[in-house]
């Protein structure tokens, strides 16, 4: 984390707003692709190990079309894959800079095991048979890319999960600590239904749909594509809402916004009409399903990424205040830097420090009286001759007398500041009988000006 | 027909959990966020940007169980000059001219309340910063509770900070 920081600038408000959306987006990619694939390969693996035991062509010839669907090739693997996980590692990074949360090491782990379980099953299905009886070495590997990808896919999730619960961050001292969270394993498994879900969704499509498809497809081979796509597909349909209600249960406080709840119920809505959908293609011989059922799927993924960045959101407020707060106070230290190099040209001016000093500081401070501030003649003799130091005093004030509340920057520009303390100090330190904007009081602060620079 | 009773099925089911999701929210918006209060007060600008202490106007953190709510009379005490064109300022007046009591909602639930023994004063002895049970309320313009302040939570910070866990040191 800390490396990190070293690199990245504070972002402001516009730039952390832009990081929400270019992370969404990039989740949308990466999500339901390793979803489908997660999905695929766990069916893929089922029905090949079914084939093995009773030699069942007709499994291990859709389980070849299921792992060919969902890594049709490198390009797609890349693209969707593994491209979008250091967009999202770069992302958090620069959310979540300055914060002590040590999870910014796990989650570049996360993703070179998603990416390792991805090449992984690339091998896999190179080595799957579609005539059946596969060895054990590949059903190994299968079963290798398979894990990795599970164990890539919740590492990725418990580094951020604590993100999302901020008060136990001080008591993060160990990685596998991160991962042990009831809300994060409900989150996962929400993720993991989606993700059948949507593999359901994609096999309906991809073998229903796509042109030239059914037709080299037998009888068997539909019937079978179809009851396992639709079965799938109604098993994490129907499993979303239970874990999404644990999910929103176990939230913390911290996390919770009205919004997330009605999202949550938005959910529920396109979780029902996608049941319908999918349970008509089951009683029909020749099936259809369009792709705007298959889109509906990936509207569920969408929903999910929306709602983790609600919840974010909402748990890190505070954080997020700081880093714009300090982006800000960046830029004012550079207009400040710039302004000083146009005020040391620029003379004071006594007549404009008094209409400063009424307009914008007698609302605490009189010259002879206590308000919210000291009374200035007590303290402004110590400033005598030193315009600098009371210039500097006035840009950034500190808490001097325990009696008073702390002074607030006064938010004025440092030409103003200088006339006030040119002002001040021909009023407060001199003879503060007569000279309060004669000329002679302009003429005292107009020298130590002069002699100052 | 079995067919068809999968669909009412499928809409009790869904329905259900609408239902269930409905019934979060509720405790959310009822028990949960937080609360509005009778003016705007923005700790962001007391504390963020003046720069104000908490013992300032919690004036009783460091020596009673409550850390006390500030007065109205204590508000008037900068605002009878800072500010006084604002209109929060000037509802702050006006309860400061009828001479009325300023009604906080609270923000901070131990949801067992009764059976637990909290002082501020002890937490404030021990130098425990504020900012570990309220959070980093400088950046908040409308306070919010950000810690659960459940049994599990107090346990681990205590276990942290070396403090008693015997139960008798929260509950009576």
């Amino acid at each position: 984390m800390e490396l990190f920081n070293q690199f990245v600038l504070p972002p402001t408000a516009a730039h952390l707003e832009l990081l929400r959306y270019l992370l969404v987006l990039a989740c949308l990619i990466n999500f339901p692709y390793v979803g489908i694939v997660i999905g695929s390969t766990l069916l893929s693996l089922v029905l090949s190990a079914i084939d093995r035991d009773v030699s069942n062509p007709v499994c291990a010839r859709v389980a070849k079309n299921l792992v060919d669907m969902a890594l049709p090739s490198r390009i797609t693997v890349l693209v969707f894959g593994i491209l979008p996980l250091p967009v999202i590692w770069v992302i958090y990074g620069q959310w979540f800079i300055n914060s002590t949360v040590n999870t910014m090491h796990l989650l570049p782990g996360g993703a070179f095991l998603i990416a390792a379980g991805l090449v992984v099953l690339l091998a896999y299905r190179g080595g799957l048979d579609p005539a059946g009886r596969n060895s054990t070495v590949v059903m190994g590997t299968g079963g290798m890319g398979l894990g990795l990808l599970l164990l890539g896919c919740y590492v990725m999730f418990g580094s951020v999960s604590r993100f999302w619960d901020p008060e136990k961050w001080f008591a993060v001292h160990h990685a596998a600590r991160m991962l042990a969270s009831w809300n994060l394993i409900w989150r996962f498994l929400c993720y993991m239904a989606a993700s059948l879900a949507i593999t359901g969704g994609a096999i309906l499509f991809f073998s229903f749909s796509w042109p030239g498809k059914v037709s080299e497809m037998s009888d068997a081979d539909i019937r079978l594509t179809k009851n396992l796509g639709a079965g799938v597909a109604i098993a994490g349909i129907t499993g979303l809402p239970v874990l999404g209600f644990l999910y929103l249960f176990t939230l913390p406080i911290v996390s919770r916004s009205g919004e997330i709840y009605w999202l949550g119920v938005a959910l529920l809505a396109v979780l029902f009409v996608l049941f319908a959908i999918v349970y008509r293609t089951i009683f029909s011989p020749r099936p259809r399903f369009g792709a705007t059922a298959f889109v509906l799927f990936v509207v569920v993924f969408l929903m999910m990424i929306v709602g983790d960045q609600l919840t974010l959101v909402s748990a890190t407020k505070e954080h997020i205040a700081g880093l714009v707060i300090e982006s800000e106070e960046r830029e004012a230290e550079i207009d400040l830097e710039r302004e000083a190099m146009r005020a040391a040209a620029i003379t004071p001016d006594v007549v404009r420090g008094q209409e400063v000093f009424n307009s914008v500081c007698m609302t605490c401070h009189q010259m002879d009286e206590r308000l919210v501030g000291p009374p200035l003649n007590t303290v402004l003799p110590k400033y005598a001759g030193d315009m600098e130091a009371l210039v500097s005093f006035i840009q950034k004030p500190s808490k001097v007398d325990p009696d008073y509340p702390p002074m607030p920057a006064p938010g004025i520009p440092l030409v103003d500041i200088k006339s006030v303390a040119a002002y001040l100090l021909g009023v407060g330190s001199g003879d503060t009988g007569s000279n309060g904007t004669d000329g002679s009081s302009a003429a005292q602060p107009q020298d130590q000006e002069g002699n100052g620079h | 027909m079995k067919k068809y009773l999968a669909i009412p099925a499928a809409f009790l089911f869904f329905g259900f959990f609408v239902l269930a999701y409905l019934a979060l929210a509720h405790d959310w918006y009822r028990n949960r966020q937080a609360p509005d209060q009778p003016i705007n007060f923005s700790h962001k600008i007391h504390v963020g940007k003046v720069g104000l202490q908490c013992l300032f106007c919690h004036e009783t953190a460091d020596k009673s169980t409550y850390a006390g709510i500030p007065t109205v009379e204590k508000c008037m005490s900068c605002h009878l000059n800072v500010a006084t064109d604002r209109p929060e300022i000037q509802k702050l007046a006006a309860y400061w001219n009828e001479g009325k009591v300023m009604e906080w909602n609270r923000v901070h639930r131990i949801r067992v309340r009764k059976h637990v023994y909290f002082s501020h004063k002890r937490h404030v002895k021990a130098e425990i910063d504020c900012v570990n049970c309220h959070g980093e309320v400088k950046y908040m313009d409308k306070i919010r509770q950000v810690k659960s302040l459940e049994m599990g939570w107090c346990v681990q910070c205590h276990r942290t900070n070396d403090a008693p866990t015997d139960c008798l040191t929260c509950h009576m």
